[in-house]
């Protein structure tokens, strides 16, 4: 661009700007325009229609031609003037042009340029020239509204300053003065007007009786000892206007009451047509009072309805469609914003874009700083959004610790870019009073590619794509794929027939023989969940677990295996198999406040003693939730069940879980047992693990057992316990049935077990 | 004394040119020096603020046949091919086969700039001839003259070229005078269509030179700049060029420097000029000839002997270059009073360099407080320039 056209924009801007009504805006922009490139014609189309053109003289102008033109260079007659050649282009809206075009030569790149900053600052000056007259019409509309309200009143007494006090009231009501300097105003002004005391009662809450004396009310006046006989006046006629709702004491008023000296008058205040309270007043020694006062008194106590009404109207609007935390707008507004801005016509490259924000960490923050902090962090992170953006550009929060950016007339490029700026800034770290702490955010990108799409969709999809950069591990961006939505149709699916999976009958227990490994004798057995999927056919434990521990439907498949395990267990006992029962508790299982009770039914109902059933929890589980599972686990312990650890697999923070929780098992993971019989870490590790337990006087079985290279170098490092396909594999009850009546030992029993053995 | 050119055609200009005398006689003489005993289609008169202008213009009409369309201006120097008056009266007449003219007057130029450029702009309307142009004379003190310009070019369209010069009062700043008909006229733009049938060449040019850094226009009441680079736009001015110290107080001083160093606008199609003519001493404030965009960035220019009369020759000669071929037969020149100030003793050199880049047609024109000249784009305005339209 050459040096000139940077100020000529400005000179523009400046000169366009200086003009207060749009069609002297117009004029001038479409002079400059063609003025500064030294093109003879220059024409403006707004809103589809010619609105300007110079150049033609008195000449016909070729108005059809002219609103016809697309954006771009155009070449051809423009009427008398002949051959021109042109450049159309667009303001902010599709519908407006600025057209300037050069008698017998073409206008070049870089005036082009020039022009098309100079149609896109002319569209930003009519926008807000738009504004202005609507919010002047607006202004106007309110005025003519309080001019004819205030007519109605001329005839009264004293009217001069009846029509101040109204107005300045009326003004305070339309500026949004705050309403208790309003509703004061009100008061006092009606008490100036009447020459006695008003007072003002507002019912701010519950039913106002005679005798509740304090507290769910206001009252606006002067202090004194009239002061109390003024509120029940008020209150008796709050009390009294409540079934006759609709201005009664207006209608009462017209028919001009009877008032005796020392009497209250009283007329009632309303919202949505309830009475809210009243303004009173006292009618002096003299017994002067006369229908225009009463009808004075009406007037401002209209007048505060107004005011109550307003205000009502403006916080229930700001509140439908404002988060009030932070400010920024809800969901509802956020969704509105995105169905204007898909609604707007786009040029190809551009496209709607929406960013789908979410903190990682959130919950951590709240959790250990408390609430409030949380609350300040999500302030910031709405201030550091908010600075991020570039104008045009909107946030929204929906709650939590979510929020949403929408872009419109983004690249994918340019969302991405956001992307990556955002979750830079949200990096930093936040202090938040004495503390700092450091989150990061994940964010999904939904473009609406020039598909036509709804709101609602490209929010989801943002989600959806956000849901994605999360499972990747946070702290980064993905852009939704169509795979992003089938994946989660069938999880939700998935979900959804994971609910009834229990009173469908579609969950299956399987048992798994442990052994003791010095003379492999089975004496318990480890019960495991599938699933029978009507259409997905067998899905293990591994599989489904996840999504149920994320539902929570694991709560309900966990006592559902409990319950059955035990039946089962009992019906083995009692054919004379000293069985125990050994069970996986998940994390989700062991937060559920009803789990100890549910055991301790479970064992009451069949007569068990608890010591027969083993709880194991996984290892990991324990790493990171010891301090909340602690307690957890001692009021398990108390039951009398024995608990273990899952897939012990050594560690620092494995021991300290050791030493901290009343575990009497040790389950040593696949992992190690798996590396036993080969050279290297895992074997040593594998008896490691079983020595550590050995010294803590716990015992240990060993997962996942597969050779009988295992099986010896276990025994050697006295492993008292063992499972794993070298036995037997998981079977269902009936199986395991057969097993046992056949043989209490295995490996050699086993032609399955066999198989395995040799297939190792 | 009489200068005059033969044509193809038996279109013909005709100037005549007197200095001093009374008003009636220079008058007088110069229209018969101009009309030699022919009918002219259309004259001009223009002529120095000193005479008695009722009486000029009163002798000069007693010489013409009823009804001649007649217009003009007083001036800040008189000018043709005898050289430069400023004590004088120029008249041009142009007539013979295939020109016609008409006059229209905008009075209340100064509250309805651009009422009184389209009234005067009417003149041009109503002719039939191929080749049209509008020639405009304004008060030359008036402010906005881009919107009487503009107000014109509503009218004529793209179509019809338009040029003219704001009329000048010797230098002494106390107002100028334009002429219509028998009419002594203030505060009215004069407009005259001329048509021919045979074709009209215009063209511009200045001779200045941008020096140094460019400076931003920070504050700016249309014409009156209020500050350069947020600093009272006089006091920048004034430091800049080093100003002789006078000129800090004496508006006469100030308005005399200010024509020789003017500023530039950067446009599209090079520099537009600006001269700072007035100075408010009380508000600190620049007030120029013509608009200045707000925003702008505005550069001092310089300027010497040889480019101002090498700018004149060139105008002329791209101006007699647009008459596609045709021989010129005499032209009418608009010359910025700054330029005159510039050439100083060297001003009989200028008109010698018009005369023959115009192949000693005759020619007549005037120095003016503001140029006016649109043949390309829609913009009209200048100053500190030579502006020249040949007839052939």
């Amino acid at each position: 661009m050459r040096p000139w056209s940077a100020h000529h924009l400005v000179e523009f801007l400046a000169s366009v700007t200086e003009v207060d009504d749009e069609d002297r805006a117009i004029r001038r922009a479409v002079e400059l325009c063609s003025e500064s490139i030294g093109a003879e014609v220059g024409a403006a189309v707004v809103g589809g229609s010619l609105r300007c053109a110079v150049g033609f003289g008195t000449a016909p102008v070729p108005s059809a031609l002219l609103e016809e033109l697309p954006a771009g260079i155009w070449r051809g007659e423009l009427g008398e003037l002949g051959p021109c050649g042109a450049a159309v282009c667009h303001m902010l809206r599709r519908e407006d042009r600025l057209i300037v075009a050069r008698r017998g030569e073409d206008l070049g790149p870089e005036e082009r340029n020039l022009l098309e900053g100079m149609a896109r600052v002319l569209g930003l000056v009519l926008r807000t020239l738009r504004t202005l007259s609507s919010e002047r019409e607006l202004r106007s509309a309110q005025q003519q509204l309080a001019d004819e309200r205030l007519r109605s009143v001329q005839s009264l007494q004293s009217r001069h300053r009846l029509l101040e006090t109204l107005l300045a009231l009326q003004r305070a009501i339309s500026h949004r003065a705050p309403l208790s300097e309003i509703l004061a105003a009100a008061a006092s002004g009606a008490s100036k007007l009447l020459e006695r005391p008003v007072w003002l009662y507002l019912d701010t809450g519950g039913e106002p009786t005679r005798q509740k004396a304090a507290g769910g009310f206001q009252l606006y006046g002067p202090a004194g000892s009239s002061r109390m006989a003024a509120l029940d006046a008020a209150r008796a006629a709050v009390l009294g206007g409540r079934p006759r709702a609709g201005a009664p004491s207006a209608l009462r008023a017209a028919k001009g009451p009877a008032v005796v000296a020392g009497q209250h008058v009283t007329s009632t205040v309303h919202v949505g047509g309830t009475v809210t309270g009243a303004l009173v007043t006292e009618v002096g020694p003299d017994g002067r009072w006369d229908h225009h006062d009463q009808r004075l008194l009406v007037t401002f106590a209209e007048h505060v309805s107004m005011a109550l009404t307003d205000a009502r109207t403006v916080a229930a609007v700001d509140e439908a469609f404002h988060d009030p935390l932070t400010d920024l707008p809800n969901r509802a507004l956020f969704l509105g914003r995105v169905e204007q801005a898909l609604a707007e016509p786009r040029s190809g490259a551009e496209d709607v874009g929406v960013l789908f924000v979410d903190l990682d960490r959130f919950k951590a923050v709240n959790d250990t700083l408390g609430h409030s902090a949380g609350d300040e962090l999500l302030r910031k992170v709405a201030a550091r959004l908010s600075a991020c953006l570039r104008h045009g550009a909107v946030a929204g929060r929906f709650g939590g610790d979510e929020f949403a950016v929408l872009l419109e007339r983004v690249t994918e490029g340019d969302a991405k870019a956001l992307a990556e700026r955002l979750i830079d800034r949200l990096r930093e770290p936040f202090a938040l009073g004495t503390s700092t702490v450091v989150v990061g955010a994940s964010i999904g990108i939904a473009l609406c590619r020039g598909i036509a799409c709804d709101a609602q969709e490209l929010l989801r999809n943002a989600d959806l794509a956000m849901y994605q950069a999360k499972k990747a591990g946070g702290q980064g961006w993905a852009v939704f794929e169509q795979h992003m939505y089938l994946e989660a149709k069938e999880r939700l699916e998935l979900e959804a027939d994971l609910e009834s999976a229990v009173a469908r009958g579609q969950l299956r227990l399987e048992y798994e023989p442990i052994v003791r490994l010095a003379d492999e004798v089975v004496v318990a057995v480890r019960a495991t969940v599938h699933w029978d999927h009507p259409r997905r056919g067998r899905m293990c434990a591994e599989v489904f677990t996840p999504l149920a521990e994320e539902t929570g439907a694991i709560i309900e498949i966990g006592r559902w295996a409990l319950a059955e395990a035990l039946d089962q267990l009992l019906a083995w006992r009692a054919g004379g198999h000293s069985l125990t029962l050994s069970l996986e508790l998940s994390p989700r299982q062991l937060h559920d406040p009803g789990l100890a009770e549910q055991i301790a039914g479970a064992f009451d109902a069949r007569g068990l003693p608890p010591d027969v059933l083993t709880l194991s929890i996984d290892e990991a589980a324990l790493r990171s939730e010891r301090g909340a599972l602690v307690e957890r686990v001692r009021v398990l312990k108390a039951l009398g069940v024995l608990l273990a650890v899952d897939n012990f697999g050594g560690g620092i923070s494995s021991l300290a879980c050791l030493q901290e929780l009343p575990v009497d098992a040790l389950r040593i993971g696949r992992s190690l047992v798996g590396g036993l019989g080969r050279s290297g870490g895992a074997g040593t590790l594998a008896r490691g693990a079983v020595e550590l337990g050995t010294a803590l006087g716990l015992r240990s079985t060993a997962e996942g057992i597969e050779t009988a290279e295992q099986l010896a170098e276990l025994r050697a490092a006295s492993c008292g316990y063992g499972e794993g396909p070298y036995f037997s594999s998981p079977l269902d009850a009936a199986g395991l049935g057969a097993l046992l009546d056949a043989t209490p030992t295995l490996c050699r029993a086993l032609p399955g077990a066999a198989t395995v053995t040799t297939g190792a | 004394m009489t200068h005059e050119a033969a044509s193809a055609a038996t279109r013909w200009v005709g100037v005549g040119h007197i200095d001093g005398l009374d008003g009636a006689t220079a008058g007088r003489r110069a229209v018969q020096d101009a009309l030699a005993g022919r009918v002219p289609a259309v004259v001009i008169l223009l002529c120095s603020f000193g005479y008695d202008l009722e009486a000029l213009l009163g002798a000069v009409v007693a010489e013409l046949p009823e009804g001649t369309p007649l217009v003009g201006c007083t001036t800040a120097g008189e000018l043709s091919g005898q050289g430069p008056t400023t004590s004088g009266v120029v008249a041009i007449a142009i007539g013979g086969e295939g020109i016609e003219a008409a006059v229209s007057v905008g009075e209340g130029a100064s509250k309805d700039q651009r009422g009184a450029g389209a009234a005067a702009a009417t003149s041009v309307l109503g002719l039939g001839q191929p080749n049209r142009a509008l020639l405009l004379f304004t008060p030359g003190l008036v402010a906005h003259l881009e919107e009487i310009v503009r107000g014109a070019y509503a009218l004529t369209g793209a179509t019809v070229p338009i040029l003219g010069g704001a009329a000048g009062d010797g230098l002494t700043r106390t107002g100028s005078y334009q002429l219509a008909g028998g009419r002594v006229l203030t505060d009215a733009v004069v407009g005259v269509g001329i048509g021919s049938s045979g074709p009209i060449g215009l063209s511009m040019r200045h001779g200045w030179r941008k020096v140094g850094e460019p400076m931003a226009v920070t504050t700016v009441d249309r014409s009156r700049i209020h500050l350069l680079d947020d600093r009272p736009a006089l006091d920048v001015y004034l430091e800049r060029l080093e100003a002789p110290p006078e000129t800090y107080e004496d508006a006469g001083a100030f308005n005399r420097f200010a024509l020789v160093h003017p500023l530039g606008l950067e446009r599209v199609n090079g520099e537009d000029i600006r001269v700072p003519g007035e100075a408010d001493y009380a508000s600190r404030s620049l007030i120029c000839t013509a608009e200045v965009p707000p925003g702008a960035l505005v550069w001092l220019m310089e300027g010497d002997e040889i480019s101002v009369i090498e700018s004149a020759a060139l105008a002329c000669e791209e101006a007699r270059g647009r008459l596609g071929g045709a021989e010129p037969i005499g032209a009418i020149v608009f010359d910025c009073v700054g330029r005159r100030l510039v050439l100083g003793a060297k001003l009989d050199k200028e008109a010698d360099a018009i005369a023959s880049s115009l192949g000693n047609v005759p020619f007549g024109g005037f120095f003016t407080y503001g140029e006016i000249a649109r043949a390309r784009g829609s913009s009209g305005v200048h100053n500190e320039t030579f502006v020249a339209m040949v007839l052939a």
